[in-house]
């Protein structure tokens, strides 16, 4: 139980991590950067499920991906797959909670940027997308990776949303966190102490990451 | 050559730029009080504001025409920006910042004109180290190593000097000229500094409020401004360039060679034909009919009125003594005396009151 | 001559932008946030204040206490509900329910969960907190009794008449409890185990936390089937029918246990709980909601 719980969590928040920290830093920049109608309401949509709890997170993502759900019925119908009792839902859930996390993170240290270095790079004949990988990310770089190790601890801790979009199914979405809770309420409790200093150990070391990474350089 | 006529209204404020000029081969200096819109030409020509109105074309290439309509994206441009506070790429060494803009068929070729560009601005010895190892000059010099690597048609400078302390800048400025020289790229040149656009400017636009007040050759303007708003603009100061010709400490004198005319000033420790820059204040300037002889004044400059510009309670007079001089007087003074253009008269000035500028 | 040339307009030094304006309307809301917080602050300090005072003792005596805390299978739900408003009207003191999975509520009063009687659907946990001597053996008695059905969603295509007929590969997903803690689950695994599907099914299988899990699995159609409580299925309004009723000896017998927690606050209140489930009343309660009573 312990073992096919760890590896699912390893699985599934790794490749939410990948992906929160790919669609955050975008989404950190264009509300960094850009202009457009309806920007600050984009952006509080974006932190809701920071603010709500993780249980009307988890209702939301049925309303919307559940068999009967506004997107999840057509999915059915096409494919005749749906997310419950996936490990895609537990990936789906925890990439849900942590996005907030990684776009506030993302949209900080690039508003931090001189976004003249943007202009330099323009007048030095390169594209916006060449600017971004060449200048833009490489200066916030320690910002936004302390978002993904944000990201990364809040995706491992996740809980109310999994359990309501994905069940508590051995092997398939029971990750570190239903494993302790499961293991608590049949009274197992060994198992539960052990999975708790894992995700423990786990959280200590994100903390540290995050203090190392976000220290103020010495010389800029 | 650089061909630009920019309308922009700026946000909300009542500032409307409209200006119409071109640049030519050499050094063009912009000068104009701060909120002039000197920068915001400077950003209009290279893309990075787009004018409400107008068109910019460089050896005819269009870059912006609000009538075709055509706005080329600043990558398309090929125009070298260098900015007051140099903007290196922090996470870059100063080669790596030279580099980035440099196109050519491979690695080799890449860096082999990097360093060029380096030696050429003369920190090719610094070329591994980050901007912040380096000084404020150091840093200038990759600034402009790396605009003009990346082959640029103009290039733009945008106050350069102003955060180079005094002893770099007069080498700077020499380093500027000499720059555009070797490459032979335009180069314009925005500053607030009288003694800058002096020293460096083949041509020179004052720009005041938005709008173009004068052009012409730098020393031109600034002694003979031709309207209340260009004189306004290039200040009370006479600048004068000229060359050491003697020293005669026991008088406590110098004397300084200009092209017409020689004029006595304070004695200064600058090596015999070396070249300096003077400085005259309009109100510091004695105007008289009669040459008076026995004064304390060491200057007696004789001459005629050029042309006279009446600004509210002063009358700004602008003689002409082998050189241009900017005189401000009373229009009391100016009645009493019966000037008018063409009338012969004689210039007092102190030697105290000429000061070296640069 | 800098401070000449200052006077005459120049300025001298650098230009610094111009920093980022904020919109009036957001710098307005801004502004208010940061006194309105101010005044959030306190207000959450001192209400925070007022609720971590100590509760005056007076105010609940043990013989007529204003509330008790009955923990009970989620399967009682709507019955005790009922039951407890019977109750209230009796005696005056209201019943604050905890319902939840036995398996869960047993390791909350195990944990010293302030809790006045406990009702599981099956003896495992009870025997389990009487082995610890949790609960007053003396008041402990089995009251209601349940069956179980195998529900499908209601518009299911599946034409579903047996359990045997779970074996079927149309059949992807069926949900029960956690056999290990919630007892409808453990039940659901004895009957599928003497009819031989246990290991076949295994695969198929999605555990659910509580019995209602299983049902609202059924509700939104999340599953292919499920095996609850006949006492469940009329709480879905419909959304789910009766498939087939679990072949009757293949699980249990489904026994609820109801008993007093030991050492708890209101021991008196808690007797007269207990003893109203017990009555003829609290039966035809019961058995109102499909249970089966016991005597």
């Amino acid at each position: 139980m312990i073992w096919s719980a760890f590896k699912l969590s390893i699985l599934v928040v790794s490749l939410a991590t990948v992906i929160v920290g790919i669609a955050g830093t975008a989404l950190g920049f264009l509300l960094a950067r850009r202009e457009f109608p309806g920007k600050e309401l984009c952006d509080s949509l974006i932190t809701l499920p920071m603010v709500l709890p993780p249980t009307v997170t988890g209702y939301y993502l049925i309303l919307l991906l559940g068999r009967r759900g506004l997107v999840g019925r057509y999915i059915f119908d096409l494919t005749g797959w749906t997310v419950a009792f996936t490990w895609e839902a537990a990936m789906i859930a925890a990439g849900v909670m942590a996005l907030p996390l990684m776009v506030k993170s993302a949209r900080a240290a690039l508003e931090t940027i001189d976004p003249r270095y943007e202009l330099v790079s323009f007048s030095l004949g390169k594209g916006e997308l060449e600017t971004f990988f060449r200048v833009t990310l490489p200066l916030a770089s320690r910002g936004i990776l302390a978002g993904v190790v944000l990201s990364f601890a809040r995706a491992l801790g996740e809980f109310g949303a999994t359990l309501m979009l994905a069940g508590n199914i051995r092997g398939k979405t029971q990750t570190m966190p239903l494993a302790i809770y499961e293991a608590f309420i049949s009274g197992e409790d060994h198992k539960a102490q052990l999975l708790a200093i894992i995700l423990t150990l786990a959280s200590v070391a994100v903390i540290y990451l995050t203090n190392v990474l976000t220290r103020p350089q010495k010389a800029q | 050559m650089l061909e630009a006529a920019i309308k922009k209204r700026l946000g909300q404020s009542s500032f409307a730029l409209d200006v119409a000029f071109t640049a030519g081969e050499g050094i063009t200096v912009i000068f104009g009080p701060s909120g002039s819109g000197k920068t915001t030409t400077l950003r209009a020509i290279a893309g990075m504001v787009t004018p409400d109105e107008g068109k910019i074309a460089l050896d005819h290439r269009v870059y912006f025409d609000s009538a075709a309509p055509v706005d080329l994206p600043m990558q398309r441009r090929r125009v070298g920006f260098v900015f007051q506070d140099y903007l290196l790429f922090p996470h870059l060494t100063a080669i790596e910042n030279v580099l980035y803009g440099i196109h050519a068929p491979n690695e080799r070729a890449r860096r082999e004109r990097a360093l060029e560009m380096l030696k050429l601005v003369g920190v090719d010895h610094a070329a591994e180290r980050r901007p912040q190892a380096l000084s404020g000059g150091e840093q200038q010099r990759v600034a402009l190593a790396r605009a003009i690597g990346s082959d640029p048609a103009i290039l733009l400078l945008d106050e350069p000097l102003s955060a180079v302390d005094m002893a770099t800048r007069s080498r700077l400025l020499d380093e500027i000229v000499e720059l555009q020289r070797k490459t032979r790229i335009p180069f314009l040149y925005v500053t607030h500094s009288p003694a800058d656009a002096v020293r460096i400017g083949d041509a020179l636009l004052v720009l005041s409020e938005g709008n173009i007040v004068q052009q012409g050759k730098p020393l031109e303007v600034f002694n003979a401004p031709l309207n209340v708003p260009a004189a306004q603009v290039v200040g009370t100061e006479n600048i004068l360039m000229g060359r050491i010709a003697e020293h005669q400490a026991e008088q406590g004198i110098s004397v300084v060679n200009l092209e017409k005319c020689r004029i006595i000033i304070p004695c200064t420790d600058l090596p015999q034909g070396a070249r300096v820059t003077l400085g005259i204040r309009a109100d510091d300037i004695i105007v008289s009919r009669e040459p008076i002889t026995r004064t304390s004044a060491r200057n007696l400059l004789a001459g005629k009125v050029k042309h006279l510009l009446r600004d509210g309670e002063r009358v700004e007079l602008v003689a002409d003594c082998g050189v241009d001089l900017k005189v401000r007087i009373t229009p009391q003074a100016a009645q009493a005396l019966e000037l008018a253009p063409g009338v012969p008269i004689f210039l007092l000035i102190k030697a105290s009151s000429c000061h070296i500028l640069l | 001559m800098e401070g000449s040339l200052r006077t005459q307009g120049f300025a001298i030094g650098r230009t610094t932008p111009r920093p980022r304006q904020r919109p009036r309307a957001t710098q307005a809301l801004v502004t208010a946030a940061r006194r309105g917080g101010m005044a959030l602050l306190v207000c959450v300090v001192l209400i925070g204040a007022a609720a971590c005072s100590p509760q005056t003792p007076s105010g609940n005596s043990s013989s007529h206490p204003k509330s008790i805390v009955v923990s009970a299978a989620v399967s009682l739900e709507n019955a005790f509900g009922e039951i407890a408003q019977l109750y209230t009207s009796r005696t005056g003191a209201k019943v604050d329910f905890s319902f939840g999975g036995s398996g869960e509520l047993e390791r909350q009063i195990e944990g010293g969960a302030p809790v006045d009687v406990f009702a599981s659907a099956g003896a495992k946990e009870m025997d389990a907190l009487q082995a610890q001597g949790l609960i007053v053996a003396t008041s402990r008695a089995d009251f209601a009794g349940n069956s179980l059905v195998l529900i499908v969603p209601a518009d299911s295509k599946l034409r579903l008449g047996s359990f045997a007929e779970l074996a079927e590969p149309k059949v992807k997903r069926i949900a029960i409890g956690n056999p290990k803690t919630v007892p409808a689950g453990l039940y659901a695994q004895q009957s599928l185990r003497n009819l031989h599907l246990w290991s076949r099914l295994q695969p198929r299988l999605i555990f659910a936390e509580d019995v209602r899990q299983v049902l609202d699995y059924a509700m939104r159609d999340e599953v292919d089937a499920g095996i609850v409580y006949s006492t469940d299925v009329p709480i879905a309004h419909g959304k789910v029918k009766i498939a087939a009723q679990a072949p009757a000896g293949s699980y249990g017998p489904v026994l609820y246990p109801i008993a007093i927690v030991k050492g708890c606050s209101h021991p008196e209140a808690a007797r007269r709980f207990v003893s109203l489930v017990r009555s003829q009343e609290g039966a035809s309660i019961i058995e109102k909601y499909g249970f089966r009573s016991v005597k």
